[in-house]
């Protein structure tokens, strides 16, 4: 055992299990396998989940990656020691196939350190649309994790290669200055609510009422408030589809932009009061149309068929002593009934 | 009789016809108990044409209301299952509708938003996270697609058993 374990890099902090794995695979190259030594190490044979269309295989999960009983083999590795450093996901994540959001600073501090660019599991998260450590917001990869083994190293070659694509992220970080910084603190509010949370065993619950608000920030009834740049390389293969109220308020959460997942973070944070209206009313620079009072907001939802309702029943259901509709202010509108 | 609707949902989904490279849009008619909105049975109603693809239904021999729905079935369903699917509400095709197929009684709409939300919540959320093809919705298979309607039923007729 002993002889073994110092032949395996460790992990950096809170890298991916496939990102992990791809970089102990370049360093010591033991899979031979037509996936890892293809040349641009893209994806052809798909998995069978995704052959009877039910979802996609997680590489970042240890139970569905198909090459840990392999690295367990040659290196001699214990399942503890596996899960130990690789823990199932602790909040709603972005499906595997919609995942590609990257942070450029931690791209960069990882290749310095260890010569490859890593990825980390706090960029899986839904909730989580900026880097913990660097407060930037995440950007988007015109690389999907799903169709590259080594999509980290894919996706850092992009970000340098790509024409333009560097300096629109720039961009994104300069243009947005004041709602980046004001989401960063909800985002981080929500962050230390879940760790309290966690003690009772409520974070799922606290994390998903913020899922849910996201969800109905991200109707169709506000696209006016976000950038239009938010739209772009939606994932997927179509935009912004329209499957309907129910459809699209439960699932386009999935593949949203990171930019658009930070603008429905941004406004459940003034849903809930985290963020005032006066604060709200001085970033309108950044964006003239966005609703920057939660009567506003209110109305708006008030006005789509359907949205409230939903969004009333689904509220109820993650309800807990930290996050719930008795602590929101919502204005006595006719139409809001939700009591009904 | 008084105490059933019938309801029509049209997914948001295609079916695929094996064999060929058609999909097709599909009603769904549910047969609804509008006091306890348990839902007695279901059945998938397709185009003419269409037959050969597997209908499954959930029909409780044992309710009550067991004449009532043999009843509601002997209807001609197919032509109004025609008239539903040629409605230019579904001029948009990837649309969740949902409406009576005949009045019966009308159907309460506090309740029907309830029901439909229910449905809808397992529909779209608890047996679709982190579905694959969710956003092309003729890449989804008929096997799951018809699994995750007959989840739905299940998981808005459980509420009904927990509550009363």
């Amino acid at each position: 055992m002993k002889s073994t374990k110092p032949v395996v890099p460790e992990p950096l902090a809170d890298e991916t299990l496939s990102s992990w794995m791809w970089r102990v695979n370049s360093q010591i190259p033991i899979i031979s396998h037509v996936r890892f030594s293809s040349p641009e190490g893209e994806i052809k044979n798909r998995d069978s989940m995704e052959l009877w269309a039910e979802r996609f295989e997680d590489r970042d999960l240890l139970n569905e990656n198909v090459y840990v009983e392999l690295f367990k083999k040659t290196f001699n590795i214990s399942q503890d020691w596996l899960s130990k450093r690789f823990p199932e996901f602790s909040r709603p994540t972005i499906p595997a196939q919609f995942r590609r959001a990257f942070c450029s600073q931690c791209f960069m501090a990882s290749f310095e350190q260890v010569g490859t660019p890593i990825s980390k599991v706090q960029w899986c998260y839904l909730t989580k649309p900026f880097c913990d450590l660097h407060h930037i917001p995440l950007h988007d990869s015109s690389i999907f994790f799903i169709n590259h083994d080594d999509y980290t190293i894919q996706a850092f070659v992009s970000y340098w290669d790509d024409p333009k694509f560097k300096e629109n992220c720039d961009a994104i970080c300069d243009v947005w200055r004041m709602r980046n910084s004001l989401a960063l603190k909800a985002q981080q509010r929500l962050h230390k609510l879940t760790r309290l949370a966690s003690k009772s065993g409520q974070s799922f619950n606290v994390q998903m009422f913020m899922v849910t608000l996201m969800r109905a920030m991200m109707s169709p009834a506000l696209h006016h408030g976000y950038p239009k740049i938010a739209f772009h390389h939606w994932g997927g293969s179509d935009p912004y589809a329209g499957l309907g109220v129910h459809g699209d308020f439960y699932q386009e959460i999935y593949r949203s932009t990171s930019l658009a997942r930070l603008y429905a973070l941004y406004f459940s944070a003034i849903i809930l009061g985290w963020i005032t209206s006066e604060q709200a009313r001085k970033t309108l620079h950044e964006g003239y149309f966005s609703p920057w009072s939660t009567d506003a907001i209110w109305l708006i939802l008030d006005k789509t068929s359907g949205v409230l309702s939903l969004l009333f029943s689904e509220l109820k259901l993650y309800e807990t002593s930290y996050l719930n509709l008795r602590s929101m202010e919502i204005p006595k509108l006719i139409r809001i009934r939700y009591d009904a | 009789m008084r105490k059933i609707s019938t309801l029509t949902w049209v997914p948001g989904c295609l079916v695929h016809r094996p064999g060929t490279f058609s999909y097709h849009h599909f009603v769904v008619v549910l047969h609804v108990d509008l006091i306890t909105l348990e839902i007695l049975t279901y059945s998938l109603q397709f185009k003419e044409g269409c037959d050969d693809i597997s209908k499954p239904s959930l029909i409780n021999t044992l309710n009550p209301y067991g004449f009532w729905l043999w009843q509601a079935d002997q209807c001609d369903l197919n032509r109004h299952t025609a008239s539903v699917l040629a409605s230019p509400r579904l001029a948009r095709g990837d649309f969740d509708s949902f409406g009576p197929l005949r009045v019966i009684r009308k159907f309460p709409s506090a309740k029907l938003g309830l029901l439909v939300n229910r449905l809808m919540k397992s529909f779209y959320d608890l047996n679709a996270s982190h579905l694959g093809h969710l956003y092309s919705p003729i890449r989804t298979s008929n096997n799951l697609l018809l699994q995750r309607i007959n989840r739905s039923v299940e998981y808005a007729n459980g509420f009904c058993t927990t509550q009363g």
